[in-house]
Parts: C-alpha cells; structure tokens; sequence
C-alpha cells in the first residue's frame, strides 16, 4: 500500500474545516489543520506534505501573500497547492493562477467529493 | 488787536496773515489733513479685516503716528501762541522718528512673518533713551525766534538726524539683502514691498530732512519748510500701497478694500478743496459741494457692487467647497457600499457553501445509507441551494457592476476562441436535455478585437446554457460573423456579430421590452422550467455595455425559438477603454 499522503489544510471557518478535513480523512489522507495564514505558512515547512489546501480570504495573511510566500521557499516551492475562494472574481482567479497554484475552485462550486477527486489527481 | 510776548505774538499773527494770503495755509490744511486722514482709515480698514494679525497692526499704528504728526505740524503753523509752537515743535521730532522706526519694524514683521526679537526691541528702545532725557531741555529748544515765529533747534536735532538716516539705512541694507536673498514667486512680492516702504519714508523723512537742512543752511528764508508739504502727498499713496500688499498677500478681500479705500481717499481729497479754494464765491461752493456729493453717492455705488461681487464669489466658493464635501462622503458611502458588499459576499456564501457540501457528502453515503425517500429529498434541497448560490452570485455580481467596483481589462482578443470553450463547455448538457448544439464559424478567420476577455466569455456562455435550458426539442445554434459597413445588414459600425438562436419556447412580443431589466424572466414563469434568478440577462446587458457592445433579442412569439444577438464593435470607443 501507498505511504499516507499528508495534506496542510489551512482554512479558518470550523465548518469548512469539518466539511473538507473530514472526508479527506475518510478518503485516506492525513490532514493537518492551520486556522490562520500566518500560522499555515509557518506549519508548511515543519513537515513534509504533499499538498497545500488553502483559502484565500484568511486572518493574519491572504492567500495571495501564502502563495508567494511558499513559492519562495526551496522546501515548499514544489509542493501543489489548491485555492480555495469565496469569491468568483475572475480577476483574482487570473492573478492566483498567475502565481503558480494548481488548481482554483469557488467554494460555492465544488462539493467534498469533487475536491477529494482533485486532490487524488494532484497527488495520486 | 493786542498782542503780548507768549499768547499772541504780533510777527506770528503777521506770518500767519501773510501765508493765508498766499494760499500756504489752505496748502497745508490741503496737504496734512486729507492725507492723514486716508492713511488712518487704510490703516483702520486693513486693521479691522484682520485684527490678529501684526503687520496690520503695525500699519495701523503707522497711521496713528503719521496723523500725530500731522496734527502737531498743522499747530506749529497755524499757532500765534509760542508756548504752543514750542511745547508741540519739541515733540514732532519724535513723532517722525516713531514712524521712521515703526516703518522699519513693519518691513521686517511683514517680509520675514514672525515678530522681531525682544533683544532687537530693547536695542531700538534704549536708541530713543536719550531723546526721551533730553526733550524737555534747552538740548532740545534753546529758544524762540520771534521774527519767525520759530523754535530755534538744539543740538538733539543732530541725534534726530542720525536716527532717522540709521534707520532709513537699516531698512534700506535689510530690504537689498532680503530681495538677494529670496528665490522664485516671493521674490515679486519683496520687490514691491522693499519700493513701497522706501518711497513711503523718502516722501516722509526726505522731505523733513531737506526741510531742516535748508533751515540750517539759510535760516532767514520763510520758505524751507515748504518744501515738506510736498512729501506729504506721498504717504496715502504708498500707505495705500503698503495696505494693497498686505492685503493681496494675507490673502483679505482685496477688491472690497480697494474700491472703499479707493472712494474715502477720493471724497477726502474733493472734499479738502473746501479748506483751500476760496470759499468767497457761490459758484464755488455749490461746484465743491456737488463734486462732493456725486463722488460720496457714485463711490457708494462702487463700494456696493463690488461687495455684492464679492459675496458673491464667497458663496461660490463656499458651494464649491460644500460640493468637494458632499463628493468626500459620496466616496465615502460608495467604500461603505463596496467594503459591505465584499463582507455580504463572504456572509452570504458560507451557508449555502456547507449546505452543499453536507448534502453531497449524506448523499454519497459518507454518513451512512440513507432511504430513497430521504435521498429524493435531500436531492430536491441540493437543487434548490443550487439556485440560492446562483443567486446570491448574480445579486452579488449585479451590485458589484453597479457599484463600479468591477473593473473591464481590455486586452486584444479573438471571439471565436470564446464560442470554441463555450461549445466545448456546453454540448455534453445539451446532449443530456436530448438537443444539438451546433457552432456555425466564420467563414474567414476574425480580427482580433479589444474586450475583457473573461466577461464576453461569461456572456456566451450565459445566453448558451440559456437558450439550452429553455428548449424541449430541437437545439440551439451559435453563429458568428463579421458585418463590414457595405453589408445591408450591417449598422453604423464595423462589429463582429453573436447570434444564439434556439427553437424553444419563444419570447411574447409584450415581454420583450422588459426581458434585460433586473429580476425579469418572463411573467408566466410556470411556463418555464429553469431555475432562473432573473438577473442572469441583466447582467450580460451590463457586461456587454462594458464591452462597448449591444445585445437585444428577437422572437416570433410563443413557442418559435428565439434569437439573442450581440454585436461588439471592431474599434473600441476612447470612453470604453
């Protein structure tokens, strides 16, 4: 059997947290939670993950400065990363893709199952 | 008439006499009492529209020592009295030398905008000490002369002298120094300032000087002292220059101040004329008097109109500046309106977010099985939280267009890359509802056309998944063409041209009017199966504008399809951009 992949989710609403982190989960995966951006940034080079799950409205940090930030990082800099909006603002889906993320979803679009699917293709 | 020694001295009634009739005291009166005059009223308006500031202030007290002055010298030749002569003949060297220093002090408080030091105020105090000492002593006024009923001058005359040129050679290096000194737009103003003081105390002081120099050099002759009138004429119009400045720089009323001081020296000059015209003759007092009177009535007239003016642009300015106020709040409430919308959006979002995600997961069985009854539900909630998302997002999407908060990014663009994604996106749910979708290309490929790319993409998509979810059977068809001005078809401009035409339920002629305007879908909605939001249609409106373009719909009535066309003109309007 494959090794566990480990994925940082780093989302500030419980429900959000419960929603996705659970069915990762149930789905296999190890997932460590950080509830802040700041906090999230720090926690992506303590450990080895495969995946980034991040929201891009967050306190203490944005997404979009997350982003920058981990792409800075030799460590990090590889790692796949999945934003997650609440927004459908193309243009802040334009700059994001810009930066380099692997996939972008509308949180409103996109069901547990379907960003499980995501994840399975990004990390096999 | 009896005449003693002190009170009424004979030569001095005999000079007096004598000088009334060669018109020197009509001169005189002529020549000290209007011009005191108009400088104290300069002195008191500039004062009084500014009372806190001490270049005013200094003016003002200028004025107040020139009419001192004035006063005292008006005795000196009016006076048969010797104790008079010699009581005020004792104190006009000081009054001049007030107005020399407090000139000097004005210059230097007026161009470098601060007061002058304590230090340097007690240094030109201990200057006046001795002066102070020595003006009651025979230092002063060793005695009088009777035939012209004269003081004699003392020996203090000499420090008078030395002060007075010190202090016009202070101001005169402290003037040249400072226009040296100052750079760019200032330098006018110094430049003005440093020709009005001095000329200001060459007409005062010079004329004195010369005076009193031609006393020394040939004290028989009557006639020195006449040369001082002349200089007098002087002080209103550099007072009124000195005035001008100050007010055109401290930024008072200056058109107001200009026509009153204007219309008072004007009405105190005609009016002087009674003191030295010959008043023997009817003609002309009745002339004086009306000359006074139309002056005194046209300078009102003046005075009214220009502070009518005046008013005037202050309320100008006064709504100007309300408005730039009222336009600061706007901007404000448009980032309130903005920064609610974007917590809205947030707020609005999260509930149906986790509906969605719960529901799918219960239905997929993470949570266990689950009845068909349950799961037929649940189902129906899924879809309905569906269309509570759309909404919220085309609600979110319409406020933030009409906010203006959405921004249209102009890049080259090509249309048929748009209808190809579109297509792509679409055909496998047109294929499910058991319709086509067919994409009729131009013949030749298209030029590139300036749009926001993402926006036109959206719009195209939306009128396709429309036209998909209102048609039973059939299908829908997307056509894009290029309409070149010799084409009848073709309006004013070039454009590049989307029709999205479907053979479903049709549009009546009665809604058509109304099908792009906010919270429209069609008044017999039953008849429809979608779950629209009715904004979808006014939302491509709003993008289509943005984009410089228009879109209309064409329909023969119920049940014969429908036709939505854009057109996107090939040259982008400045304004659009």
């Amino acid at each position: 059997m494959d090794t566990v992949k480990k994925i940082l989710l780093i989302e500030d609403e419980e429900i959000f947290i419960e929603m996705f982190g659970e069915k990762l989960k149930q789905e296999g995966f190890e997932v460590t939670v950080a509830r802040n951006g700041a906090w999230g940034v720090k926690e992506t080079t303590l450990e080895n993950f495969d995946l980034f799950i991040l929201d891009m409205v967050m306190p203490a940090m944005s997404g979009e400065e997350m982003i920058n930030k981990i792409k800075l990082e030799d460590k990090t800099k590889n790692i796949p990363i999945i934003a997650l909006s609440n927004s459908v603002d193309s243009e802040t889906q334009k700059r994001v893709e810009d930066l380099g993320v692997q996939a972008f979803f509308v949180k409103t679009h996109l069901t547990p199952s379907e960003l499980v699917a995501e994840v399975r293709k990004l990390v096999g | 008439m009896e005449f003693d020694l002190v009170v009424k001295l004979q030569s001095c009634s005999e000079i007096l006499q004598l000088n009334k009739q060669d018109g020197l005291v009509g001169f005189i009166y002529y020549s000290h009492i209007p011009t005191a005059a108009v400088s104290l009223l300069l002195g008191l308006f500039v004062f009084l529209k500014n009372k806190k500031d001490i270049s005013a202030k200094l003016l003002l007290l200028i004025s107040m020592f020139f009419a001192t002055w004035s006063f005292f010298d008006i005795i000196l030749w009016t006076s048969v009295d010797s104790r008079k002569t010699m009581f005020f003949w004792s104190l006009i060297s000081l009054a001049e030398n007030l107005v020399t220093v407090s000139a000097l002090y004005f210059a230097y408080v007026f161009l470098e905008k601060r007061d002058v030091s304590s230090k340097i105020k007690i240094f030109f105090m201990t200057l006046f000490l001795p002066y102070l000492f020595l003006m009651p002593t025979a230092y002063n006024m060793p005695g009088f002369n009777v035939t012209l009923c004269e003081a004699e001058q003392g020996k203090l005359i000499n420090y008078f002298y030395f002060l007075e040129i010190l202090f016009f050679l202070i101001l005169a290096g402290y003037v040249s120094k400072k226009i040296i000194q100052t750079k760019s737009e200032d330098k006018k103003q110094v430049v003005y300032f440093s020709i009005g003081i001095i000329l200001f105390l060459a007409s005062f002081s010079g004329a004195n000087i010369a005076g009193s120099v031609a006393a020394i050099l040939n004290p028989e002759n009557p006639d020195n002292w006449k040369i001082l009138q002349y200089g007098l004429f002087g002080m209103p119009v550099f007072m009124g220059f000195l005035a001008y400045l100050i007010v055109k720089f401290k930024a008072f009323n200056i058109k107001l101040l200009g026509a009153q001081a204007l219309v008072i020296s004007l009405v105190g000059m005609v009016a002087a004329e009674f003191f030295f015209t010959p008043l023997d003759n009817t003609t002309n007092i009745i002339l004086i008097s009306v000359t006074v009177l139309l002056s005194a009535i046209f300078g009102m007239f003046l005075i009214n109109s220009v502070q009518k003016e005046a008013q005037r642009k202050e309320e100008l300015q006064q709504m100007s500046d309300s408005l730039s106020l009222a336009n600061d709040k706007l901007r404000q409430l448009d980032q309130a309106k903005n920064d609610f919308v974007s917590m809205a959006s947030h707020q609005l979002r999260r509930s149906p977010t986790s509906i969605k995600g719960f529901i799918s997961l219960i239905l997929e069985g993470s949570y266990g099985e689950i009845s068909p009854e349950i799961k037929d539900i649940l189902e129906k909630v899924y879809k309905s939280n569906e269309v509570q998302i759309a909404f919220v997002e085309d609600l979110l999407n319409v406020s933030r267009l009409e906010s203006g908060s959405v921004k249209f990014e102009f890049a080259p663009a090509k249309v048929e890359e748009l209808c190809q994604d579109t297509v792509d996106a679409l055909s496998l749910k047109a294929k499910d509802g058991g319709l086509y979708l067919d994409y009729k290309k131009p013949e030749k490929p298209l030029p590139e056309l300036m749009m926001d790319k993402s926006k036109i993409r959206e719009v195209i998509s939306n009128l396709v998944d429309n036209a998909i979810k209102y048609t039973k059977k059939g299908g829908v068809t997307l056509a894009v063409e290029l309409c070149r001005k010799k084409q009848s078809n073709c309006l004013s401009v070039e454009h590049i041209r989307l029709t999205v035409s479907d053979t479903g339920i049709g549009i009546p002629a009665t809604e058509i009017p109304y099908l792009f305007s906010k919270f429209s879908r069609g008044k017999d909605i039953s008849r429809l199966n979608a779950n629209g939001t009715g904004l979808g249609l006014y939302l491509v409106k709003m993008m289509i504008g943005g984009n410089g373009g228009k879109v209309w719909v064409e329909s023969e009535g119920d049940g014969k399809g429908s036709r939505f066309i854009m057109e996107l003109p090939l040259e982008q309007s400045k304004e659009a951009l």
